[in-house]
C-alpha cells in the first residue's frame, strides 16, 4: 500500500442526534480535541456533518488529514419510532406468515385490558408465504415450489416495495432456501435490498429472527442511502479511508457493513456515549456509575456496575408504553443495555383534555425547534422553560454562536401553558422543568429496579447538552449525592465514537456435550475466525491485533447460557475439567445453584478481535489557548438570576466559564458554569471541585 | 402551581402514604417496595434461565412470590400469571399447617403439589424456601412451575379421580439443612416420563427462591431493617386502602352474569353475582354446574384467583399486586361444584372451565361499568399433551399452549393471538420441532374466526402439526368453545367456535386422550374474540384493511359489513355480494396504501 508522505494527523468523531450533531476532531499525538455543535439537518443529515467538519477544520484544514472517522447515528431508531422506513414485504414459510403477529401471546401489562401491541413492521397483505420447508436438523422436507416463489417475485416487484426480508423456518441450519428466494429476487430486481434471515441472526427461535430481519430490511434503505451519501461526501472532501460506524455494541462497523446490517445500528449514538463514560470509569476507578445522557430529543441511561458496562442481545425498539418491557418491537442484536425516553431540551410541554401538565415524548427537534431558537417553532419546550429560569443564558448558547430569544419562549409558554393552567409565566416554566425531571427521574427508576441495582450508590455522569443542566434535579429525586461532568460534556458520545475500538465479534454455532467435542473441528473454527477478523481489523488500520476466545455454556438440556472465557485454553480434549470449572463458577457467580448429574455443554464458540494501537483513553479537555488561572474568581465571567425552587425563587448565581477553571478550583452553589456546548448548575448548598482531568465533581446536600 | 403538583398525585401511593404517619418516610417506602418487587422480577428471569422445559423457559408458566414471615404475599412479579399469584396467597400459611414455622430450619426447602393447597393441578409442583437473616426466619421466597410431566395419566381431561393423574406430593422438604432429600427426589424421578427435565426444572424453582432471598437480605440490609412485619403490613394496607378507592367510584348495586362453557360430554354453567358495596366487591357462584366425574374440575384457591383477576382488571388498582390487593375481594363458591370440587375429584383440564369465570364476571360488570370490561376472549387457551419417544429415541411429555383472540374491547377491536387471563405462550415452533417427533405445517391467523362488531374481536390461530415419529404418539386434548363460542358485548357478535380434526376429517373430542398414528395430520382452529358493538358501526376503512389483509373473509365482510361496504365502496359490492372469488382473484392483496 502506498503511503502518503504527508503525515494523516486527526481522528474524527461525528453524533448525529434527533436535534444536535456534534463533532470532535482528536490529534493523537497531543491528545487534545477541537469540538464543534450544530444543529442537525433532518432532510440530509450529512449536511451538517459536512457543515460541522468545514467548522473544525477551518481555516486551512483538509479531510486528508483525517485518517479515521467513526460515526455515531440515531438514524435507524429513529426510522423504527417515527415509522418512517421503507414499504417492506416478508417471505417466510408457507404457514408462518403471522410470526410477526402470533409470536409473542404474553401480556405485558397483566391488568390492562386495554394493552396495545406495536402494529407489525410488515402488514399481512405484504406478508407471503412460501412453500418449502427446511426440518430441525438441516434435512429438506419439501424443496422450494419454484412457481410458488416465481409468483411471489412478481408480486414483490410489482407492488413498488423497497425492501424485503426473507425468514425461513430452520434457515440458520441451512441457509439454501433463502438463497434461492435471494436469486430469484436478485434476477428480477437486482437493486431491491434483501435481508436474509440466515445472515442477519441465524439463531433458533423465529419469532426474534423474523422480528429482526424485518427491521433490518425495513431500516436498510434509508441507512444505506444515508451512509453512502456521507461517505461520498467526505471523500469529496478529501477523506481517503473508510466510514466507521459505531454499533450498539460499543464496537465500530465499517460503512458497508454498517448498511448489511443496519438494525446493529440501533443504539449507535448512545453506544459511543457509554463506551466514553467506560473510560471515565477506568480513569476515575469508580466501580458504580449512572450514565445520563440528555439531548435534544431523548435521554439515556445505563449503568456501569461493578466496573462493567452493562450488556444485553435483547433489545426493544419503539416501545408503545413509555417505559413497559414488552411494549416495543423484539430486536436481537448485541448492545450496551441502553434505557431511553422521550425527554430532552425540546420535549414539548402541553395541558391535556383534563387540565394535567404533560411535557413529551413529542420533540420539536432541530426543526421548527424550541420557541427560542427563532426558527419557526412556536412549541414551549424545556429548553424555552431553562432559559426563562435562568439556567440557560440567551447570548451565550453554543458559545454565542446561536442566540435564544426570551420573547419567544415566554409567549410560547404564556399561550400554550400558563394561560390554559391559570398560574405565572414563572410558575409555567418550573412546572415544565420540574414535570421533565420527574419522568426522567421514575424512568430511571424503573432501569434501575428492573435490574435489580440500588442506583443510590452511584455517581450520576451527566453529559449531552442538556444533562448538566438538569442532572442536580435527577440526583436530587433518586436520592444521588454526586454528579461528575467530564470535560466536553456537551458532546461527549461524539467523544465516544473517536475512543471507540475497532472491533468485530464472531460466533460459530457448534453444539456438543464437552465428551463429545471434536477439538480439531474447534481448532478449525477459531482458524477461519481469526483470519477472517485478522483481515478485517488490519483493513481497518489495526496495527496490531488482539483476540479473545470465550464460548456460551450451559448444563444439556436448559436454553440459556453463560459465557466462559477461554483465555490461556489450549483447546483439546485436555481442557475438559478446566473448562467444566470454569463454567461451574461463572454458573454459580451468577445463579448460585448448579444442577447436580446433568453434563455442561458447549453451544457457541466466540470470537472478538479488537484493533490495538489506537487511543482508548479519554483524550484531554479541549483547553483553549486562554490561559487557566488558579483561582476560581478569575473564571468569574458573570452573574445572573437563576431559579431554585427551594430558595424561594431567582437567586443572583454567579457564572464561571469552565475551561478558564484551573485543576484544583473549588465552587460553592448556587452557580453556573458554562462550557461552549452545555451549562452545568450548581444548586445552593452543592459543592463543585475540578480533578486534574478538567472533570466538575459535584456533591449536593444531604438531603 | 396545584394542577402541576396533581401530576405527581398520580402515584396515588406518595400522596397517601404521606398521611399514613407510617414510622418510614414515603420516599424510602416507595424505594423499598419497588425493590422487592424487582427482586422478584429477577427472581423470575432466574426461574426462566436456568429451567430445562420448554412449558417454563419459553411459554413461561410459573409465578414466583415473595412472603413475610407469618406467611402474608407481600409481592408478586410484575409479569406473572395471574391465576397463580391469586392462588399463591395462601400457599405458605397452608403449607405451615404441615410443617410449622418451627420445625423449619436455614437450608429447608419446601415442596407439594397438592391441588387442594396450590393450584389445582398435580403438575403445578410449589417451592417454598424459607428466608433467614442470621438465625431468625424472615420470610419466604415461593415458585409454582407448570412440570411437563407428573405420571399417572398424561395430563389430560378424562380422568376420574385425582389418583390417575399422577405423582402427588405432600408437603414435604426437598432440602433439610442444606441437604437433599435424595429419597423424595428418587421417588420423583422414578415416577414422571421425562426425570431430567421434572428435576431440572425444580433445582431452577429452587435456585430463583435462593436468589429472591439473597437479595432480600441485600435489600434489608441497605435498609436497616430486621424483620419485614413492619413493610409487610405497611404495603399490605397502603395496596388495600388503593383497592377501595377505587371500588368507592363504582355503582353500587348487584350484577349477574354467565358463562357456558363445553362441559366433558355436557355444558357446564359458570353462574356468579357480583355484589358491589361501598369499599368491597363479592362474587358469589352459587348456581355454577356441580363437579363432574371427569378432569374438568377445579378447587377454590384457583378459582378464587381466576374469580379475583377480572376484578382487578376493572379496578386497575393503583399499586402493585399483594395480598392487600385482593383483601376487599370476597368469592364465594359452592363447595362440590366445578369450581370448588371436592376430594378426590381429578382436575387435569381445569383450565378449561376456570378460564371462562373472567366472561362471566365481565358480563356481570358490563352493567355496571361498561367502558371497564371485554367481549368474550377466545378462551381458554388450547392445551394438548403429547407424550411418545423422540427422533433421538428418548421418551418425551409435553404439551403446547396455543392461544386464541382477546376480546373487543369498547374502544378498540380485540388483540389477535393473546394469551388471557393467562399470560403464557411464545413458544418457538423450532425448539418444539428440534426435541419433538413433529413437524408444525402451520400456525397462522384463522380468518373470520373473530367475532364481528364496531371493534372486531382479535383473530383466533390455525395450528396444523403431523407426526413425524415411527412409532405412535398419545394426545390428551384440552380444548374448550367447541360447542359455545366466545359471545359479543352490546351488539357485538360471536366468534367462531373452535374444531380439532384428525388428517382433515374426523372431528376430534375436545377432551379426551387418543392415540395419533405415525404420519397423522392434527388441525385445530382457535376461536377468536367476541365482537363489541354492532358491526354496522364499524368505520368501513377498517372493513377494507381487515379485507386486503386477509383476516376477513369477502363473504364474510358482505354478510355482517353491508351497510357501510355498499356506500362507501360500490364499485366493490357485486363481487362481494356474487362472486367473492373473483374480489380475491381481481383484487390483489396489499394494493392499498401501505400505512
Amino acid at each position: 500500500m502506498q503511503r502518503t508522505k504527508r503525515r494523516s494527523r486527526y481522528h474524527l468523531g461525528v453524533d448525529v442526534g434527533g436535534t444536535f450533531t456534534d463533532l470532535v476532531l482528536y490529534d493523537p499525538s497531543s491528545r487534545k480535541i477541537k469540538t464543534c455543535k450544530l444543529l442537525t439537518t433532518p432532510d440530509d443529515p450529512s449536511d451538517a456533518v459536512i457543515n460541522g467538519i468545514a467548522q473544525l477544520l477551518q481555516p486551512n484544514g483538509h479531510l486528508d488529514e483525517v485518517d479515521l472517522v467513526v460515526h455515531g447515528t440515531t438514524l435507524a431508531a429513529n426510522a423504527l419510532i417515527e415509522r418512517k422506513g421503507a414499504k417492506t414485504a416478508l417471505v417466510t414459510t408457507d404457514g408462518f406468515r403471522d410470526v410477526l403477529e402470533t409470536g409473542s401471546e404474553r401480556r405485558y401489562e397483566l391488568y390492562d385490558l386495554h394493552i396495545d401491541y406495536p402494529s407489525p413492521l410488515v402488514r399481512r397483505a405484504l406478508r407471503f408465504g412460501l412453500h418449502e420447508r427446511i426440518l430441525f436438523d438441516g434435512s429438506i422436507w419439501a424443496p422450494v415450489d419454484r412457481q410458488a416463489l416465481q409468483k411471489i417475485v412478481e408480486k414483490i416487484t410489482g407492488f413498488g416495495i423497497e425492501a424485503v426480508a426473507v425468514c425461513l423456518m430452520h434457515s440458520y441450519m441451512d441457509p439454501a432456501h433463502e438463497q434461492k428466494v435471494l436469486a430469484h429476487l436478485r434476477a428480477r430486481a437486482p437493486e431491491l435490498p434483501v435481508s436474509l434471515s440466515s445472515q442477519i441472526l441465524p439463531e433458533i427461535g423465529e419469532y426474534a429472527r423474523v422480528s429482526t430481519t424485518v427491521a433490518n430490511a425495513y431500516v436498510q434503505p434509508l441507512m444505506r442511502r444515508y451512509l453512502e451519501a456521507l461517505s461520498r461526501r467526505l471523500h469529496e472532501q478529501g477523506y481517503r479511508r473508510t466510514l466507521y460506524v459505531m454499533a450498539s455494541s460499543g464496537g465500530t462497523l465499517t460503512a458497508k457493513v454498517a448498511g448489511d446490517l443496519p438494525i446493529r445500528l440501533l443504539e449507535s449514538g448512545p453506544a459511543a456515549g457509554a463506551h466514553a463514560v467506560s473510560l471515565l470509569a477506568r480513569r476515575l476507578n469508580r466501580q458504580n456509575l449512572l450514565s445520563f445522557d440528555m439531548g435534544g430529543t431523548t435521554a439515556k441511561a445505563c449503568v456501569i456496575r461493578d466496573g462493567v458496562l452493562e450488556r444485553t442481545t435483547e433489545l426493544e425498539a419503539a416501545r408503545l408504553s413509555r417505559f413497559k418491557r414488552g411494549s416495543g418491537l423484539i430486536i436481537r442484536s448485541p448492545s450496551v443495555d441502553i434505557f431511553e425516553i422521550g425527554a430532552g431540551g425540546g420535549s414539548i410541554a402541553t395541558v391535556d383534555a383534563i387540565g394535567l401538565l404533560r411535557v413529551g415524548p413529542e420533540s420539536a427537534g432541530a426543526v421548527p425547534g424550541p420557541a427560542c431558537y427563532g426558527s419557526g417553532g412556536n412549541a414551549p419546550t424545556v429548553t424555552d422553560s431553562n432559559l426563562l429560569l435562568g439556567y440557560l443564558d440567551a447570548e451565550s448558547f453554543l458559545g454565542g454562536t446561536m442566540s435564544l430569544d426570551v420573547d419567544a419562549a415566554s409567549r410560547a409558554i404564556q399561550e400554550r401553558v400558563a394561560a390554559p393552567l391559570g398560574c405565572s409565566l414563572v410558575e409555567a416554566a418550573r412546572g415544565i422543568y420540574d414535570v421533565i425531571n420527574q419522568n426522567m427521574a421514575d424512568a430511571i427508576a424503573i432501569y434501575g429496579a428492573e435490574r435489580g441495582i440500588d442506583l443510590r450508590n452511584f455517581a450520576l455522569v451527566a453529559f449531552g447538552g442538556a444533562g448538566p443542566v438538569h442532572a442536580w434535579q435527577l440526583a436530587k429525586r433518586l436520592r444521588l449525592r454526586e454528579i461528575i461532568v467530564p470535560p466536553a460534556a456537551g458532546l461527549l458520545s461524539a467523544v465516544g465514537c473517536i475512543t471507540a475500538p475497532i472491533s468485530f465479534e464472531f460466533a460459530r454455532s457448534y453444539k456438543r456435550e464437552l465428551e463429545a467435542v471434536d477439538w480439531e473441528h474447534v481448532q478449525a473454527i477459531y482458524k477461519e475466525m481469526e483470519s477472517l477478523t485478522e483481515t478485517l481489523l488490519r483493513e481497518a488500520g489495526a496495527r496490531t491485533v488482539r483476540m479473545a476466545r470465550a464460548c456460551d455454556m450451559r448444563y444439556r438440556g436448559q436454553r440459556y447460557d453463560v459465557t466462559v472465557p477461554l483465555s490461556g485454553l489450549k483447546l483439546s480434549r485436555k481442557v475438559i475439567p478446566q473448562l467444566v470449572r470454569r463454567f461451574k463458577s461463572a454458573y454459580l457467580k451468577r445463579y448460585g445453584r448448579d444442577v447436580p448429574g446433568v453434563p455442561p455443554e458447549v453451544v457457541t464458540w466466540r470470537l472478538t478481535g479488537v484493533a490495538g494501537g489506537l487511543p482508548t483513553t479519554l483524550p484531554k479537555a479541549p483547553s483553549q489557548d486562554r490561559a487557566v488561572v488558579a483561582s476560581a474568581a478569575a473564571a468569574r465571567i458573570g452573574s445572573r438570576g437563576v431559579f431554585f425552587a427551594d430558595a424561594n425563587g431567582f437567586v443572583t448565581a454567579p457564572v464561571y466559564d469552565r475551561y478558564s477553571l484551573a485543576p484544583g478550583a473549588l465552587l460553592r452553589g448556587p452557580a453556573i458554569i458554562v462550557e461552549r456546548e452545555t451549562t452545568i448548575v450548581i444548586p445552593p448548598g452543592g459543592r463543585c471541585h475540578i480533578t486534574p482531568f478538567h472533570d466538575a465533581i459535584i456533591m449536593l446536600e444531604r438531603q | 402551581m396545584k394542577r402541576v403538583m396533581s401530576v405527581r398525585e398520580h402515584h396515588g401511593l406518595r400522596a397517601k402514604q404521606k398521611r399514613s404517619g407510617a414510622s418510614m418516610n414515603p420516599i424510602d417506602l416507595g424505594i423499598l417496595w419497588g425493590r422487592l418487587i424487582s427482586l422478584i422480577d429477577e427472581a423470575t428471569l432466574v426461574l426462566a434461565k436456568t429451567a430445562f422445559s420448554i412449558t417454563v423457559t419459553q411459554v413461561r408458566d410459573f409465578s414466583n412470590a415473595l412472603f413475610d414471615a407469618t406467611g402474608n404475599m407481600i409481592g408478586q412479579p410484575t409479569q406473572g400469571l395471574p391465576a397463580f399469584i391469586g392462588a399463591l396467597s395462601t400457599v405458605v400459611r397452608s403449607a405451615l399447617r404441615y410443617i410449622p414455622a418451627e420445625t423449619i430450619m436455614p437450608g429447608d426447602v419446601l415442596i407439594t403439589n397438592d391441588p387442594w393447597i396450590g393450584t389445582a393441578q398435580l403438575n403445578d409442583i410449589i417451592v417454598i424456601t424459607p428466608i433467614f437473616k442470621r438465625q431468625r426466619l424472615v420470610g419466604y421466597a415461593a415458585s409454582v412451575a407448570h412440570a411437563p410431566d407428573i405420571g399417572g395419566r398424561l395430563l389430560s381431561g378424562d380422568s376420574r379421580e385425582v389418583y390417575e393423574e399422577g405423582l402427588k406430593l405432600p408437603v414435604m422438604k426437598l432440602f433439610e439443612g442444606g441437604r437433599v432429600n435424595d429419597t423424595l427426589v428418587n421417588m420423583i424421578r422414578a415416577n414422571v416420563r421425562v426425570p431430567d427435565i421434572v428435576l431440572g426444572d425444580i433445582i431452577a424453582q429452587v435456585t430463583s427462591d435462593e436468589f429472591a432471598g439473597r437479595r432480600l437480605l441485600e435489600v434489608m440490609a441497605d435498609a436497616g431493617l430486621d424483620c419485614l412485619d413492619e413493610i409487610s403490613s405497611e404495603i399490605r394496607r397502603l395496596s388495600e386502602d388503593g383497592v377501595k378507592r377505587r371500588i368507592a367510584e363504582l355503582p353500587l348495586g348487584t350484577y349477574s352474569g354467565e358463562c357456558t362453557t363445553d362441559g366433558f360430554d355436557e355444558d357446564f354453567l359458570i353462574k356468579v353475582t357480583v355484589t358491589i358495596s361501598k369499599d368491597t366487591i363479592a362474587l358469589d357462584f352459587s348456581g355454577t354446574t356441580p363437579q363432574c366425574p371427569y378432569g374438568v374440575n377445579s378447587t377454590y384457591n384457583y378459582s378464587y384467583a381466576e374469580a379475583v383477576f377480572p376484578v382487578l382488571c376493572m379496578l386497575s388498582p393503583p399499586s402493585p399486586i399483594n395480598e392487600g390487593s385482593l383483601r376487599p375481594i370476597q368469592v364465594s363458591i359452592p363447595e362440590g361444584t366445578v369450581l370448588n370440587a371436592r376430594f378426590p375429584a381429578a382436575l387435569g383440564a381445569r383450565a378449561m372451565v376456570t378460564m371462562c369465570i373472567q366472561s362471566a364476571v365481565f358480563q356481570a360488570l358490563a352493567a355496571a361499568v361498561p367502558q371497564r370490561v371485554l367481549a368474550d376472549s377466545g378462551t381458554p387457551p388450547w392445551l394438548p399433551t403429547f407424550s411418545g419417544v423422540n427422533q433421538f429415541g428418548e421418551r418425551f411429555a409435553e404439551h403446547v399452549v396455543l392461544n386464541g383472540g382477546l376480546g373487543a374491547r369498547p374502544s378498540k377491536d380485540g388483540v389477535s393471538v393473546l394469551s388471557f387471563p393467562m399470560s403464557a405462550g411464545g413458544w418457538e415452533v423450532e425448539t418444539w420441532e428440534s426435541e419433538k417427533p413433529f413437524v408444525i405445517e402451520k400456525k397462522e391467523l384463522w380468518p373470520d374466526s373473530a367475532g364481528s362488531g364496531r371493534w372486531r374481536g382479535g383473530l383466533g390461530q390455525h395450528f396444523r402439526m403431523r407426526v413425524l415419529s415411527d412409532g405412535p404418539v398419545t394426545m390428551a386434548m384440552r380444548g374448550d368453545r367447541g360447542r359455545n363460542p366466545p359471545r359479543g358485548f352490546l351488539g357485538g357478535k360471536a366468534a367462531r367456535h373452535g374444531r380439532a380434526l384428525l388428517n382433515g376429517e374426523t372431528e376430534l373430542h375436545l377432551k379426551r386422550t387418543i392415540t395419533l398414528a405415525p404420519a397423522s395430520v392434527l388441525d385445530l382452529f382457535l376461536p377468536g374474540g367476541g365482537g363489541f358493538f354492532p358491526p354496522h358501526e364499524r368505520d368501513v376503512a377498517l372493513v377494507l384493511r381487515d379485507l386486503e389483509d386477509g383476516v376477513v373473509s369477502p363473504e364474510a365482510a358482505w354478510k355482517d359489513y353491508r351497510v357501510q361496504l355498499e356506500a362507501a365502496r360500490p364499485d366493490l359490492a357485486p363481487d362481494l355480494a356474487a362472486d367473492p372469488q373473483a374480489y380475491r382473484e381481481g383484487r390483489r392483496a396489499g394494493k392499498g396504501d401501505d400505512k
